[in-house]
């Protein structure tokens, strides 16, 4: 079931240009030079049903508008939105009491107060009934593990437990469908794979279709079967697997020594992305790989181990978005 | 109907649970509170000291006598703390703005306006309230009014002061939408600007709230006063009642056209 339908979605922002200086903020104020800013470009994707999808993109490419565009909170400049069958733009109340909206860097439960005063809030601002509010509170408040922390003041909270209350305070009226801005940012290692975990388990049993944007590509790669590569435009929408198979031609051959070797005596086998007297890594060609690889073990050098990776995908990455700035 | 009264009874209970977090907040930190509920007092310890003196002097000013002008103070703090202790002349709206919080709200199903209003609210204005109910109580017994017509003209008081309370909140909203344009341009020379911003942050207690004072001398709230306590001490004013009702619904429509106007602003130029 389509449940997210985006047509040649296009955002326009029109702002003044400002210069420092008093001069030039007086002459603002009489006549101001508009500049025009095109944050998303006749973008279209549809979203079925329980599918989580990452969003990825480099710093202003128009994420966090279209998410915002998602929730009703801007305007489209022209093109259609519908979630859920609702127009976000029209901000049903119907329509609200069905998703949910995380932005990783603001915060929505109140500073000086327990967590549990923001989620009370909440339970009575989306009438919540009492069955329902203690039934899916306990059960996130389980699954995140944050049942000591929540009589204690939010603002005294680590920001790896903050985040999970912000997810929670989100989830407790049970949306069918979550955006996701960037929650992972700021956290560690440890709240971050705790984050992962909960919204792979929470994704498949509830069904509930997820966005998520992040720069992260642990996210990424743990969470998002298919992923949005968007540059103001979108420039890739499938399968992660299918986007390293096309876009990374290379993979890495890491061989280990015994004992040290010189450069010189392995430059000849390939590209050396890293070098160290007993670690070289190779960048070698996807094709060529197997071949390199036999060489080198069939040379008289003193090979210890070998490894085959992909390719970074941080590094893969890296490219499209250069590619896509290129461009446009 | 019964649609209706359920809505209504859910925003009576938000803003009751809202005033609770705004109060609970404002006494975690015991100190600061002490210090600006003194301040208030002290405030209005002068503003009381201040009218009997004049009055030692005259026996009326313009045909009020000591307690219809004591009266027409008291309604004035009456409505000064009501606004502060329910909304907070809005100043929740500007910090929202600022700190990207006012999408959280517009995604609630709840009307965004009114989240925003009941968002902040300062519980030291509560003695203004009681400081002022306490005077109001204290003039309607030394004016000699009868039973019969105190409490009828008790009753148009409580309408007008309601239409009162309606005007200054309209009148709040109006000059803190002017942040839904004024954020974006964001040019130094903004007069509305600093108005709201002085009287928004109670830290500087006695600098600011001296300011917020004499604000509301400054709008209509002098006169808005000076209605209500005529009703009550001098009776029945139909052109008067009728007054405060037209104004109160002219003024809300007003503020109600201009908000969504800034709403739809904000939703088409933030990023």
């Amino acid at each position: 079931m389509e449940v997210i339908k985006v047509e040649k979605l296009n955002k326009v922002y029109v702002s003044h240009k400002k210069q420092p200086g008093v001069m030039a903020g007086l002459k603002n104020l009489l006549h101001a030079e508009t500049v025009e800013v095109k944050a998303v470009d006749d973008i279209s994707f549809k979203i079925e049903e329980g599918e989580f999808v990452g969003f990825l993109g480099p710093n202003g490419a128009g994420k966090t508008t279209t998410l915002k565009m998602l929730s009703g909170i801007i305007k489209p400049t022209s093109g259609e939105v519908s979630v859920l069958g609702y127009d976000p733009w029209e901000r049903k109340n119907e329509y609200k009491r069905q998703f949910a909206l995380l932005m990783g860097q603001k915060n929505q439960l109140w500073w000086d107060l327990p967590v549990m005063e923001s989620f009370l809030l909440n339970k009575k601002i989306y009438d919540i009934s009492d069955a329902d509010y203690k039934e899916s509170l306990d059960e996130l408040v389980t699954l995140l593990d944050v049942s000591k922390i929540l009589d204690i003041q939010v603002r005294k909270l680590s920001l790896g437990e903050r985040m999970k209350c912000e997810l929670i305070a989100s989830l407790l009226h049970r949306p069918k469908v979550l955006f996701l801005d960037e929650p992972t940012i700021g956290l560690d290692v440890i709240a971050q794979k705790s984050m992962r975990d909960f919204l792979v388990r929470y994704n498949k049993e509830k069904k509930i279709t997820i966005i998520l944007t992040s720069h992260y590509m642990e996210d990424i790669e743990r969470l998002c079967e298919r992923i949005i590569i968007i540059n103001q435009k979108i420039f890739y929408d499938g399968p992660l697997k299918e986007l390293i198979d096309k876009y990374a031609k290379n993979k890495l051959l890491t061989i280990t020594f015994e004992n040290a070797i010189e450069r010189r005596d392995i430059e000849r086998f390939g590209e050396v992305s890293n070098f160290d007297p007993i670690k070289v890594t190779f960048k070698v060609p996807k094709s060529d790989v197997r071949n390199v690889a036999k060489d080198i073990l069939s040379s008289d050098l003193p090979v210890d181990d070998i490894m085959i990776d992909e390719m970074d995908i941080e590094n893969i990455i890296r490219n499209i978005f250069k590619k896509t700035n290129e461009d446009k | 109907m019964k649609d209706l009264a359920r809505e209504v009874g859910k925003y009576i209970r938000i803003f009751i649970h809202y005033k609770k977090i705004n109060f609970s907040g404002r006494l975690a930190y015991r100190f600061n509170f002490s210090l600006i509920a003194l301040a208030v007092i002290f405030q209005i310890f002068f503003n009381l000291v201040f009218i009997r003196i004049i009055f030692g002097w005259v026996k009326n000013i313009q045909g009020w006598n000591y307690y219809e002008v004591l009266l027409v103070v008291g309604t004035v703090m009456l409505l000064d703390g009501l606004m502060w202790a329910s909304f907070a002349f809005m100043s929740a709206l500007k910090m929202h703005i600022k700190q990207g919080t006012l999408d959280g709200l517009i995604v609630k199903p709840m009307d965004t306006q009114y989240l925003v209003s009941i968002y902040r609210g300062d519980l030291e204005d509560t003695a203004r309230i009681i400081t002022a109910l306490g005077v109001i109580i204290f003039c309607i017994r030394n004016l000699s009014i009868g039973w019969m017509s105190l409490s009828l003209n008790l009753f148009w008081y409580v309408i007008t002061v309601i239409c009162g309370w309606v005007i200054i909140y309209s009148i709040a909203v109006i000059l803190n939408a002017i942040s839904f344009w004024t954020i974006e341009t964001a040019s130094s020379f903004n007069l509305a600007d600093t108005i709201v911003r002085s009287s928004q942050y109670p830290v500087d207690i006695f600098g600011s709230k001296f300011l917020r004072y004499s604000l509301t001398f400054i709008l209509p709230l002098g006169f808005l006063g000076t209605f209500q306590a005529k009703i009550l001490s001098r009776g029945f004013n139909p052109l008067l009642i009728a007054g405060s009702i037209a104004m109160a619904f002219i003024f809300f429509s007003i503020s109600r056209f201009i908000w969504n106007r800034g709403l739809a602003k904000y939703s088409s130029a933030s990023s």
